[in-house]
């Protein structure tokens, strides 16, 4: 695997992590009863930033090395239902997750203020951001059981 | 690379580890009385802020040494059922601190949870040789919660003031 290749796998990893790390943060404090809306709007805007970089460097890497070099040995190997399954249902619930971090991200940023007195729009963000929080975690434990799938 | 994943796994562990133990120190003393003051709330405020401190830096870490993992031929140290334990445990922390935030669970029973699991994941992450399975570990953890709940109520009732 060349040098470019190990930053993209690295970077994905990492910066998946860092958005859920945010998203998770705006969750919970979602909960308190005095709001830091400053606090929410950052954590969501770093969270989706890391979410697209991090969208952007695993494509890169699946297209320019997963597929050929990767998946054969996988499929091929003794957990072949870890790309057949797992790696199949990866690839299209992580679609959903930079536009669900962008509308939390376009709410707090533009509709930051009334969320303290909307209960209604509080109720919907609290869930999206649950949702967020809960796929981006399965998302990084099929990681985990892909990457396991690999042997040398 | 590798010394500076240990570090801040280390770093991370010593926060968490440390945070959830004065967590409790402070819950049992300042609740003697039955009531929380607004001091020992805002030591409360400052240790959950030191344990999540050290989550964030066990999660990086964490998933670093499974880059590691990844670039160095290790991947089977992936499916490793101790190594799932831990990340369950972890989960369950995390899990438990949105419970707590949004007030569905007792004080009581969120701080043997969290105690219980820090001390958890220290011990099934310094433990190398540990040759169990899943679901034994998990067996022994939600057993160790509940010895942990009654313990700490226990403590609680005996050094309560009359």
């Amino acid at each position: 695997m060349s040098l470019i290749l190990k930053i993209s796998l690295a970077s994905h990893v990492i910066l998946g992590i860092i958005a859920i790390i945010f998203f998770y943060a705006v969750w919970l404090n979602l909960f308190k009863q005095k709001l830091n809306l400053k606090l929410l709007k950052f954590s969501s805007l770093t969270g989706l930033i890391a979410f697209l970089l991090s969208w952007l460097t695993g494509g890169y890497y699946y297209v320019v090395y997963y597929g050929n070099a990767v998946r054969p040995g996988i499929k091929g190997g003794q957990f072949p239902w870890a790309h057949t399954i797992v790696m199949e249902a990866k690839e299209h619930i992580f679609l959903f997750l930079p536009f669900l971090a962008a509308i939390s991200f376009i709410v707090l940023w533009f509709f930051g203020q009334t969320i303290a007195t909307d209960a209604k729009l509080k109720k919907g963000l609290l869930f999206i951001n649950a949702v967020i929080a809960v796929i981006g975690t399965a998302i990084a434990l099929s990681g985990i059981i892909i990457s396991g799938a690999i042997r040398q | 690379m590798q010394i500076l994943l240990t570090a801040g796994h280390i770093i991370g562990t010593v926060l968490g580890v440390g945070g959830a133990t004065f967590a409790e120190i402070f819950y049992l003393k300042s609740s003697r009385d039955g009531v929380i003051d607004p001091t020992e709330s805002g030591f409360l405020k400052t240790t959950y802020f030191i344990m999540r401190t050290g989550m964030i830096f066990l999660l990086i870490s964490g998933f670093g040494y499974l880059i590691w993992y990844r670039f160095t031929g290790q991947e089977a140290l992936m499916y490793n059922p101790r190594f799932w334990a831990k990340l369950t445990i972890i989960l369950i922390i995390l899990a438990n601190a949105i419970l707590l935030q949004a007030k569905k669970i007792s004080l009581n029973i969120g701080s043997a949870i969290s105690l219980t699991s820090w001390y958890g994941a220290l011990i099934l992450g310094s433990w190398r040789t540990l040759e169990t399975g899943y679901l034994q570990i998990l067996i022994f953890y939600i057993t160790a919660v509940f010895a942990v709940y009654f313990a700490l109520k226990i403590i609680k009732n005996k050094i309560r003031i009359k």
